[in-house]
This record gives C-alpha cells, sequence and structure tokens, in this order.
C-alpha cells in the first residue's frame, strides 16, 4: 500500500469491512458480545479480561473476523458493565473505572439520580469510543504502512520497550513489582517445545506441558478464577446494596450542553494515551478527571458529590484509551494492556499472525473489527439505555451462587480446550499462585503480557542473531535501534529519575 | 488465619478436576456446584437444587448442541464388583 493509494484504500478497507460486519449472522454476535460483555462486567471483581477470557473458548470454531468481531463486542460490553457497577455499587471491576464512581456513585446515591449517572455514562462512552475509533481509523492505516518496514531487531526492542513502558506506568511503589511479574511472565512463556530447536523447556518429562502452558489458562487462573478467589476473602458490605433505576434512563438537553466539550476533550486525551503501551484506561480516566476537575470554575454540585461532568470525563476517556489500545496491537502486533494482550493471544490461537502485515495479509480481520467497533458501540448504546434497569438485578445475585459459577465457567473453558484434567489441576494451582501475589500487591496485568509476548520478543531475538551472524551488535547497528535502546533505558530508569526529583525539590 | 471457604473451594475444585471424567459431567458438576453453594452459606434448599439442576443441564444440552462431547464418564467399573457377588 503506497502513499498515494492511502486514501483511496482505506475507503476500500471500510467497504471491505462493513461487507463483513454487516451480514445478520455477524451482527447476532456484535450484539451478542455487547450484552454478554456488559453482563460479565457488571458482576462486581470480573472486568475485560476475564470476560474475554471466558468467551473465547466459544469463538474457537469461528471464522478469525467473527471471532474477533464477538470478542471486541465483549470488550467494550464489559468496560460499559464495568462502569455500571461503580456507578451503582461503588465497586468498579477494574482499575479503568475506578474514577467513573467518583461522581457516578454520589450521583445515583446521594442525589438519588441512577438514571441520570447511567444514561450520561452510556452517551459518555459511546461518544468517547465513536470519536476514538475515528482516529483510530486515521492513524492505523498510515502506522501500518511505515511499521511495515521494521526489521526483527526493531521488533525485538520494540516489545522490549513496551514491556518496560508497562513498568514506567506502574503505580507509585509498584514498578519493581510489576518488572518482577513481567519477567515471570516471560519465564512461563519459555515453557514448552522450543520450535526452533525443538528441545523440550521446562516440561519436567510431562506430555501434558509439551506444548506450554495456554494462554487461555494463564488467563483465566490470573484472572477470572483468582478473582473468585478474591471475592471469597473480601466479605461483601452492607452498604454495598445497589440503587436500582426504576424509570428510563434519560439525561436532559442542559446537561447534554454541558457534557459535549467535556466528552470530546476527554475523548481526544483517551486515545492517546491509549495508544501507549503500558498507560491504557486507568491512567486517561484519572487524567482526564483531573483535568475537568482544574479546568472548572465553582463546580455545582461539587466534583466527588456527583458533578456531571465528573462523571462524563472519565466515561468517554477510558472507552477512548480501550480503542486507542488497538493501535499498537493492529499495526505492531505488540499489545499494550492485559486486555488487547489477551485478543492478541486468541488471534494467534485462529492461525493470524499479529503485526504491520495483518492489514496487508488479513484485510478482512483488520478492517471487521475497526468497522465493528463503530457498530458495537452503537448497538452497546441502544441496547443498554432500554436493558441497564433490568440488567442490574444482577449485582443483587449473591456472592454464594455467584462465585461457583465463576469457577465452573473458568474450568470448562480451560477443559473445553484441551479436554486434558491436567489442565484442570493446573489452573487451580495458578489462581491460587495469583491470589497469594495478588495479596501481597503484585499485577496480573505485565504477568500476561510478558507471558503473550514471550514467544514472539524470543523469536524475533533469534532471528536478529540469525541475520547478525550471532552478534549482538545488531542493536546498535542502526539509527532506530539505538533510538528505541535510549528509550528504553529512559523508560527503566524513569522511576528512580522521578524519585530523586522529587527528593531534591523537598529539600 | 486460613479462610475456610477458602480451603473448601480450592479443595472442592480439584476433586471436581479429579472426579470429572470418572463420574461424568452432569454428575460432577451437579456435585460440583451443589457443594460450592453451600460452602458458601446458600441453605434455601429449592433455590439450592434449581440454580444446580438448571445450570448441569442447562450446560449440558449447550454443548450437546453444539455437539461438543462432555465426559459420560465410566460406571462400569462400580457395577462390576457387585454382579460378580450376585453371579
Amino acid at each position: 500500500m503506497g502513499r498515494h493509494s492511502g486514501g483511496r484504500s482505506v475507503i476500500d478497507g471500510i467497504l471491505l469491512g462493513l461487507t463483513t460486519v454487516l451480514t445478520f449472522y455477524n451482527l447476532t454476535l456484535v450484539l451478542a458480545g455487547c450484552a454478554v460483555g456488559t453482563i460479565i462486567g457488571m458482576l462486581p471483581g470480573l472486568g475485560p479480561i476475564s470476560a474475554i477470557a471466558l468467551m473465547i473458548p466459544i469463538t474457537y470454531g469461528f471464522e478469525p473476523s467473527s471471532g474477533m468481531i464477538l470478542l471486541a463486542g465483549v470488550y467494550y460490553g464489559a468496560i460499559f458493565g464495568g462502569s455500571t457497577s461503580s456507578i451503582l455499587i461503588n465497586a468498579p471491576g477494574v482499575a479503568g473505572t475506578v474514577a467513573t464512581a467518583f461522581d457516578g456513585y454520589p450521583m445515583a446515591g446521594k442525589l438519588g439520580q441512577p438514571g441520570r449517572a447511567l444514561a450520561t455514562a452510556a452517551y459518555s462512552s459511546f461518544a468517547g469510543g465513536t470519536l476514538a475509533a475515528l482516529l483510530l481509523l486515521i492513524t492505523v492505516p498510515f502506522l501500518a504502512d511505515i511499521s511495515l518496514s521494521f526489521q526483527s531487531a526493531d521488533y525485538f526492542l520494540m516489545m522490549v520497550l513496551g514491556l518496560s513502558l508497562v513498568t514506567a506506568f506502574a503505580s507509585q511503589g509498584e514498578h519493581l513489582k510489576a518488572m518482577l511479574m513481567t519477567f515471570l511472565g516471560l519465564g512461563l512463556s519459555t515453557i514448552g517445545t522450543d520450535l526452533t530447536a525443538g528441545v523440550q523447556r521446562f516440561t519436567f518429562g510431562r506430555m501434558d506441558l509439551i506444548d506450554g502452558i495456554s494462554f487461555l489458562l494463564l488467563a483465566m487462573g490470573t484472572f477470572a478464577l483468582s478473582e473468585a478467589l478474591m471475592m471469597v476473602l473480601q466479605r461483601r458490605k452492607a452498604e454495598d446494596t445497589p440503587v436500582i433505576p426504576t424509570s428510563g434512563l434519560r439525561i436532559s438537553k442542559s446537561d447534554v450542553t454541558a457534557i459535549v466539550p467535556t466528552i470530546t476533550r476527554a475523548s481526544i486525551l483517551g486515545f492517546f494515551v491509549g495508544v501507549l503501551p503500558g498507560a491504557g484506561a486507568t491512567i486517561a480516566s484519572f487524567l482526564s478527571y483531573g483535568f475537568e476537575k482544574s479546568l472548572a470554575l465553582n463546580p455545582t454540585p461539587e466534583f466527588g458529590q456527583g458533578n456531571i461532568k465528573g462523571l462524563a470525563a472519565p466515561e468517554a476517556a477510558n472507552n477512548a484509551a480501550c480503542t486507542g489500545s488497538f493501535v499498537p496491537l493492529l499495526t505492531l502486533g505488540i499489545p499494550g494492556s492485559g486486555t488487547t494482550a489477551i485478543l492478541l493471544g486468541a488471534l494467534i490461537a485462529y492461525g493470524i499472525q499479529p503485526g504491520p502485515r495483518l492489514i496487508v495479509d488479513e484485510p478482512q480481520v483488520f478492517w471487521s473489527v475497526i468497522v465493528s467497533m463503530y457498530i458495537g458501540n452503537l448497538f452497546l448504546l441502544a441496547l443498554n439505555l432500554p436493558l441497564i434497569p433490568y440488567l442490574a438485578k444482577l449485582l443483587l445475585m449473591p456472592r454464594s451462587i455467584l462465585i461457583p459459577l465463576i469457577m465452573f465457567f473458568s474450568m470448562m473453558g480451560v477443559y473445553l480446550v484441551s479436554f486434558n484434567t491436567f489442565d484442570l489441576y493446573l489452573i487451580v494451582l495458578v489462581a491460587v499462585s495469583a491470589l497469594i501475589l495478588r495479596i501481597l500487591g503484585f499485577p496480573m496485568a505485565p504477568l500476561l503480557l510478558g507471558f503473550i509476548l514471550g514467544g514472539m520478543l524470543e523469536d524475533n531475538l533469534r532471528r536478529a542473531l540469525i541475520i547478525s551472524d550471532g552478534q549482538w551488535t545488531f542493536l546498535i547497528d542502526r539509527p532506530i535501534t539505538v533510538v528505541l535502546l535510549g528509550i528504553i533505558t529512559l523508560t527503566l530508569l524513569s522511576p528512580m529519575i522521578r524519585k530523586l526529583v522529587s527528593v531534591a525539590a523537598s529539600r | 488465619m486460613l479462610n475456610m471457604e477458602l480451603v473448601g473451594l480450592v479443595t472442592l475444585m480439584l476433586l471436581y478436576a479429579g472426579f470429572l471424567e470418572p463420574l461424568g459431567f452432569v454428575v460432577a458438576t451437579g456435585l460440583f456446584l451443589f457443594t460450592g453453594f453451600l460452602v458458601l452459606g446458600e441453605r434455601r434448599p429449592v433455590r439450592l437444587i434449581l440454580i444446580t439442576i438448571t445450570l448441569t443441564g442447562g450446560f449440558y444440552f449447550l454443548m450437546a448442541a453444539l455437539e461438543i462431547h462432555l465426559p459420560q464418564g465410566d460406571w462400569s467399573g462400580l457395577w462390576e464388583g457387585t454382579l460378580e457377588g450376585v453371579a
């Protein structure tokens, strides 16, 4: 795809995507994905990673593009469902919707306007997702064009950069923990048969480990199942009784005019933060919340007391960031977050090689994912505005029923892929280990990211080494690798630099 | 201090892993869910039985419709001894 034909092929691409998505079958999948995602995401403790992991086994028999369309729907649905539980019971399922609860929960509870809060969230998410999908459409083909010229050495360094950014963006004081989890993930990815040399690594002579650990098992174990076990430890508080909206979800015209500028700012900010590997929805939502708070003069009600802008900003930003996180995935094949990592895992399982050649080799998958984002957001809005009052009743499901259900679906999901009971023992082991690590404050997303990138990282490193005759000088042979190496060093040192600066400032 | 609910559920999952294939999906899953609800404090009998049966049956028939074969269980070993005794 040359630069001159860029504009035309984008239109061709959109048309290809539209013809793929606009079939009855695929539209049903988008709808089903959004609905299931909303329901799973709404359940306290379960976020998009768990939702996607639980749905992957179902998609194994599908065409790759249909599978991705379904999973993308599950993704937006789960984000929206997470906002719903943040607003109604102040229990964010994922870090990305924590900021939503700041003003959303007071608006639903103290001000007694759950319908208005949910409608604001729904419209803001929709606008954020749609604006970001537009930005995605503009940026992705160009970036994919550029990244076609990348070599193995560049890929290797890009992935190292991605992993180090995840570490750098980890919350204060957690950098080392995030780094350790990344290494643990990289280590786990080496289990199984080494495809280049045919040697078995860390299999302990067991047949069950010859193909390595499946990413699905690791994702379910470290997320869905260990989240369920975490719920066992956290007793539900009495104040968590949800405020179920009785009437339809509506917002007034004055509300709309108040939040339009907020949503626009938050969407653009969210998208670009989302593009950065490792930053993602959490940082995007907090940043835009802080930004709106600093812009507002004499807000009524105050931020944190149910201000509508305080709810719209993080909602638009986290949805835009989710869309933005597809940019590195679709252009480079490098996921920047736990969620895109698991989508990458699904792509590989469908037999598709992700990377810059995706747009050339699998245009149907590429464009249908992008087009399904618009349609998914539209469906989500159409589905949730009338249905949320009913779906919200799910929040009343007692934990005594919910937890065994998650346990069952996690174990069955893993079993139905391999039909091997060894995997059932393994997922219990993974979940219990993950639970202990969670209690000790270790983040799980870097582990998943390290695990999924591990194979590609090794592959590209090996190829680069073969090309350069086993010399590590490939790292400093070309300007691009030197620049990348410099950025990686800076990223890894940034926590220390920040600390030094703050110490110097306090003196 | 160990949380007894947690210990119970982890043991239950390990038992499920061990008994899924010998007992078959329907029996193993039924027992798994029922015990799981019990361990977490659900005591209303109608609810317990109804949810267990709906879920196990529903999932079984859904998979059957998708032509995914769940373990049927191997009960032959259980009866062998009894029959020999009779004969």
